[in-house]
C-alpha cells in the first residue's frame, strides 16, 4: 500500500519534473508537449477515475509550486479535465480502442487549453490579456499541443498493447452456434 | 452505486484543492513548498541543460560557405577589438592612477549570484514564447525583482520578473515585458563621446529588442552598441545590451527607433548571473 503510494509520488514528481524542465526547453512546436495530460488519460482509461484525481492533484501541486501563476491554475484545470475525460468516457467512448484515446485526448487538449487560459486570465487580471485568444499563437500552440499530444497516444496505446491484454479486444462467440 | 462513489470522490477532491490553495494563500504550505522547489533543483538543472543542448543543435544549420564567411568577419572584428582593447587598457591605467590621485573609491559595487535554469517559458503560456526563464535561487538568496541578468561574459540577458523563496523568473531582453534603460555607444569609442543618448530598450517578438524615445536630433547608425544607462536603480552602466543593426528614423516623427541585435544566443543559456548590488 505506503510502496504503492511511493511509487505513484515518484513517478508524478519525475513527470512533472520532465514537463518542466526537459519539454518545456526543446524547440518550439514540441515544448507544447503536455505529458502530464497524456499520462493522465491513460491513467483515466487503465487504472479508473480515483487514481487519475490523485494524479491530477499531486501534479497540479507541483507543477502550482514550480509556476510563477496563480497557485490552482494547474490544479484546478487537471482536475477539471479528469472530471470531463471521465464523463466523456462513462457516456461516449466507452470501448478502450485507439479511436477512443485519441477523441479522448483531443477533446481534453482543447478543454484543458481554454480553461487553462480563462483560470490564468481570471486569477491574474490585467497581466494577462484574454485577447491572446485572437492572436495566432495561441492557436499554433494548440495546433503544435493537440498533434503531439495525439501522437504520442497512439505510441503508447500501441506499446500498452503490445505489453499487456489490457487493450486487446475482446471478441466473445455465441455457445449456440456450435449446436 | 458507482455513481454514488464517483460524485463522493468528486467532493472530496474539490475540497482537498480548496484546501490547498487556501492553505498557500495564508502560507502554511510554504515550507512543503520550498522542499519542493529545492528538491527539483539538481535535476531539473541537468535536465534543462540536455533539452538546451538539443534545441541550439537542431536549430543551427549553417553550411560550410556561411561559416567561412562568418569565421572571416568575426576574424576581422577580433584584430578590431584587440586595438580597441590595447588602447583601452592605456586609458584604465590612466584611470587608476587619476583616481588614485584624487582618493577615488575603486571597488565594484555589485554582487554576482550564479543561477541555474531550469525551466523555460510557461507551461501552457504560448504567449510568452519561450521569453522567459525560471532560475533555481530566488529571494532566499537575495535576488529581487528588477535585477540585471547577464551571461559568463557579462553581456545582458535579461531582467528579474518575479521571485519566489526559492525560484525567480526573468524576461529575457527579447520579451516585450522587459524593459531597460538603455544608451547608445558609438562604434569608434570615442571616449568623449561614449554615451550618444538614452531610451528604452524592450524586447520584441521575442526576436530582437527595439529602442525607442530616441530624440531625433541624435545620429545613431548601424553597428552603434547599446549598452545599459545606469538611469535605472539596480543596473549598472555599461552592460552590453547588443548592436543597432537598423535605424527608423522619420522626419515627421518626435522620435527616432533602432533595432537592436542581441549579442549572444539567448536559447543556450543554461547557467547566468544576477548581479545585485552591495549591501553597505
Amino acid at each position: 500500500m505506503y510502496l504503492r503510494i511511493f511509487l505513484n509520488f515518484i513517478l508524478i514528481y519525475i513527470l512533472s519534473v520532465a514537463q518542466v524542465s526537459f519539454i518545456a526547453a526543446l524547440p518550439f512546436g514540441i515544448s507544447h508537449f503536455n505529458i502530464i495530460l497524456v499520462i493522465l488519460i491513460f491513467i483515466l482509461m487503465l487504472s479508473g477515475f480515483k487514481l487519475s484525481l490523485w494524479w491530477a492533484l499531486g501534479a497540479g501541486f507541483l507543477l502550482d509550486t514550480y509556476s510563477f501563476l496563480p497557485f490552482g491554475v494547474y490544479l484546478i484545470s487537471l482536475f477539471l479535465v479528469v472530471l470531463l475525460a471521465n464523463f466523456l468516457l462513462a457516456n461516449f467512448f466507452t470501448d478502450r480502442s485507439l479511436y477512443s484515446f485519441l477523441a479522448l485526448t483531443f477533446f481534453s487538449t482543447l478543454f484543458y487549453s481554454f480553461l487553462f487560459y480563462l483560470l490564468a486570465y481570471l486569477f491574474s487580471f490585467p497581466e494577462i490579456k484574454i485577447n491572446v485568444l485572437w492572436g495566432k499563437e495561441f492557436w499554433l500552440a494548440l495546433a503544435y499541443q493537440l498533434f503531439f499530444n495525439l501522437l504520442s497516444v497512439s505510441l503508447l496505446f500501441y506499446i500498452v498493447s503490445f505489453a499487456s491484454k489490457r487493450l486487446r479486444p475482446v471478441f466473445l462467440e455465441r455457445s449456440s452456434n456450435k449446436f | 452505486m458507482l455513481k454514488i462513489k464517483t460524485k463522493n470522490n468528486i467532493f472530496i477532491f474539490t475540497a482537498v484543492i480548496g484546501l490547498l490553495i487556501f492553505l498557500h494563500f495564508i502560507k502554511v504550505l510554504s515550507p512543503l513548498e520550498n522542499i519542493m522547489a529545492r528538491a527539483i533543483s539538481p535535476i531539473a538543472g541537468r535536465l534543462y541543460s540536455a533539452s538546451s543542448s538539443l534545441r541550439v543543435a537542431l536549430s543551427e544549420r549553417t553550411d560550410k560557405e556561411e561559416l567561412l564567411a562568418t569565421t572571416k568577419d568575426l576574424q576581422a572584428e577580433i584584430n578590431q577589438v584587440k586595438a580597441e582593447n590595447a588602447r583601452l587598457k592605456s586609458i584604465e591605467e590612466e584611470n587608476k592612477k587619476l583616481r588614485q590621485y584624487l582618493k577615488f573609491s575603486t571597488k565594484n559595487e555589485f554582487n554576482y549570484i550564479l543561477t541555474n535554469v531550469i525551466s523555460r517559458g510557461i507551461l501552457g503560456d504560448p504567449v510568452s514564447g519561450g521569453q522567459s526563464l525560471i532560475v533555481d535561487k530566488g529571494v532566499a538568496d537575495g535576488l529581487a525583482p528588477g535585477l540585471a541578468v547577464v551571461n559568463s561574459e557579462g553581456i545582458v540577458a535579461g531582467k528579474i520578473a518575479e521571485v519566489k523563496e526559492n525560484t525567480a523568473k526573468i524576461y529575457l531582453a527579447t520579451d516585450s515585458n522587459c524593459k531597460l534603460a538603455a544608451a547608445v555607444q558609438g562604434s569608434e569609442g570615442q571616449p568623449g563621446s561614449a554615451n550618444k543618448t538614452v531610451g528604452i530598450a524592450e524586447g520584441e517578438l521575442g526576436l530582437t529588442i527595439r529602442m525607442n524615445f530616441i530624440p531625433q536630433a541624435e545620429e545613431i547608425k548601424v553597428g552603434d552598441t547599446a549598452v545599459t544607462s545606469g538611469l535605472e536603480e539596480n543596473i549598472p552602466a555599461g552592460l552590453v545590451i547588443g548592436r543597432i543593426v537598423e535605424v527608423d528614423k522619420t522626419s515627421n516623427e518626435v522620435w527616432q527607433r533602432a533595432t537592436i541585435e542581441p549579442l549572444i544566443n539567448l536559447d543556450e543559456l543554461t547557467i547566468v548571473s544576477v548581479l545585485r548590488p552591495r549591501e553597505n
